[in-house]
């Protein structure tokens, strides 16, 4: 990772954190506690509720952190899932009954998507990289990646084809692979 | 296996945003440890979608971190139950007992928790004697009522009982009044003979109509084989006014024969069916017209 700024390699953290040594506890959290409270708060949209998951993703993290292997995906992927997957159960046990959000949070998620001259606080201090994203493109993969939603949804949700939502799928990824080309 | 047709199918994005099916999930896994374009093309989207997570970073509250401290476990030597069992507290050792399942899980990316499943389990426990204690709650709520009603019930039947043995008297009473409005009807008591009880039977004679009806008052039952037989003394010779039967209720007896003249009235106990002529020893009471 180009921000990673650990004394020792990704290898010797996970080996660390798998011995729960709390050095490494520190560098981890360190490490990756922003981004990961900030998809946190983007899905859930409440800081109280971002306080709890953020509890609840660390307590998962550091009792799974035994069963992570490196040969299956990298680690801040993994955390992300980690969070990300606790983050949408979260607001889907708020909404409980409604199995995802109500029409007015896709309005506002689409909305704040396309105004790219008055963005919300939230996506003020974005680097341009992201506001480059086609934002048809990015609304898609908020939905999904963020809100959690399937294929189908999205495609009732945006009253689109689901083939549609599927090309755009991958596309908005490889675009976004472009932007952040490593 | 065409790994460039693999990677454009568009299933590597779709595991990276998580959507796939836990089948297509352990089959993205599977081509990925094969072969290098595809895990490559995988880290580079998952790399992509990591820099769109850094975009977002914010500074959690501080005191998460203090928070995770104090509630996470941390070990420093390389055995981890030796430290935790040093450590031995309750929590701890509940923990240690557990240690073995944990390769169980380890294939899986998101196990089932060790205290969740303690939590589960207490959660369960609790609701489970929420349940019992309700549902024993419910059973003597039920005794109650039942017994409730069964007494409600036993009291109903009471009443009904009471109600109509007090119909029975009523119709009786009406019977006896309306007798005793008709005009000419005369009361005669007929007395016992040997005067130990008094007021065994009342007789509504209307010397008009001829009708007599006797009312039992407090003639005691006689056996099976016999019954009470009425006669009317007219001219000094008895004359049979039939027999009846002392029930249990009928007290008011209208007897069918008619007598227009009558100088006494009186009964005797007689075999089943009557005598033509009274058996004197047996006579019970004895009413004179004209007393």
């Amino acid at each position: 990772m180009k921000r990673s700024n650990l004394p020792f390699s990704e290898d010797v953290l996970v080996k660390k954190l798998q011995l729960r040594e709390e050095q490494a506890f520190h560098l981890l959290y360190d490490q990756y506690s922003p981004a990961l409270y900030g998809v946190i708060l983007k899905v859930v949209r409440d800081e109280e509720a971002a306080r709890d998951v953020l509890q609840d993703s660390f307590v998962k993290i550091w009792r799974n952190i035994p069963s992570y292997d490196a040969q299956k995906g990298r680690l801040f992927t993994w955390l992300l899932n980690i969070a990300r997957n606790t983050a949408i159960d979260a607001i889907r046990t708020r909404h409980s009954g409604q199995s995802i959000q109500t029409s007015t949070d896709i309005v506002d998620i689409i909305d704040q998507n396309q105004q790219t001259y008055q963005p919300a606080v939230e996506t003020l201090d974005l680097p341009d990289k992201v506001n480059q994203l086609n934002p048809d493109r990015r609304t898609v993969i908020d939905l999904v990646y963020f809100y959690g939603y399937t294929h189908e949804e999205v495609a009732q949700k945006l009253n689109l084809p689901l083939g549609t939502v599927k090309t755009r799928v991958r596309s908005a990824l490889q675009e976004l692979k472009k932007l952040f080309g490593t | 296996m065409n790994t460039k047709e693999y990677i454009e199918s568009g299933i590597l994005e779709e595991y990276v945003l998580g959507t796939v099916s836990p089948q297509e999930k352990r089959e993205v896994e599977c081509m990925s440890s094969i072969y290098p374009e595809i895990r490559q093309e995988l880290d580079q989207l998952s790399a992509a979608l990591e820099e769109y997570a850094q975009t977002l970073r914010r500074e959690p509250p501080a005191d998460i971190k203090t928070w995770l401290l104090n509630e996470l476990e941390f070990g420093t030597s390389l055995n981890t139950d030796v430290n935790e069992s040093a450590q031995s507290t309750d929590t701890e050792s509940a923990e240690i007992t557990e240690t073995p399942i944990r390769p169980l899980y380890s294939k899986e990316e998101y196990p089932n928790s060790r205290p969740t499943f303690r939590v589960t389990w207490l959660v369960a426990a609790s609701l489970g004697l929420i349940v019992l204690v309700f549902a024993y709650f419910l059973y003597s709520q039920l005794q109650g009522s039942q017994q409730t009603l069964s007494s409600l019930r036993s009291a109903n039947q009471e009443l009904t009982e009471e109600v109509r043995l007090l119909r029975a008297h009523q119709a009786e009473s009406d019977q006896t009044l309306a007798i005793l409005k008709e005009p000419g009807t005369r009361v005669i008591r007929l007395n016992p003979t040997d005067s130990t009880t008094s007021n065994l039977a009342t007789i509504y004679w209307n010397a008009s109509t001829g009708q007599v009806n006797l009312e039992i008052d407090s003639l005691v039952r006689p056996p099976e084989t016999q019954q009470y037989q009425l006669w009317a003394i007219v001219d000094g010779k008895p004359v049979d006014a039939g027999v009846f039967d002392v029930g249990e209720t009928t007290r008011v007896v209208q007897q069918t024969k008619k007598f227009l003249k009558a100088d006494a009235f009186a009964i005797t106990l007689e075999r089943r069916g009557g005598s033509p002529t009274p058996t004197l020893s047996t006579m019970v009471v004895l009413g004179n017209v004209n007393s």
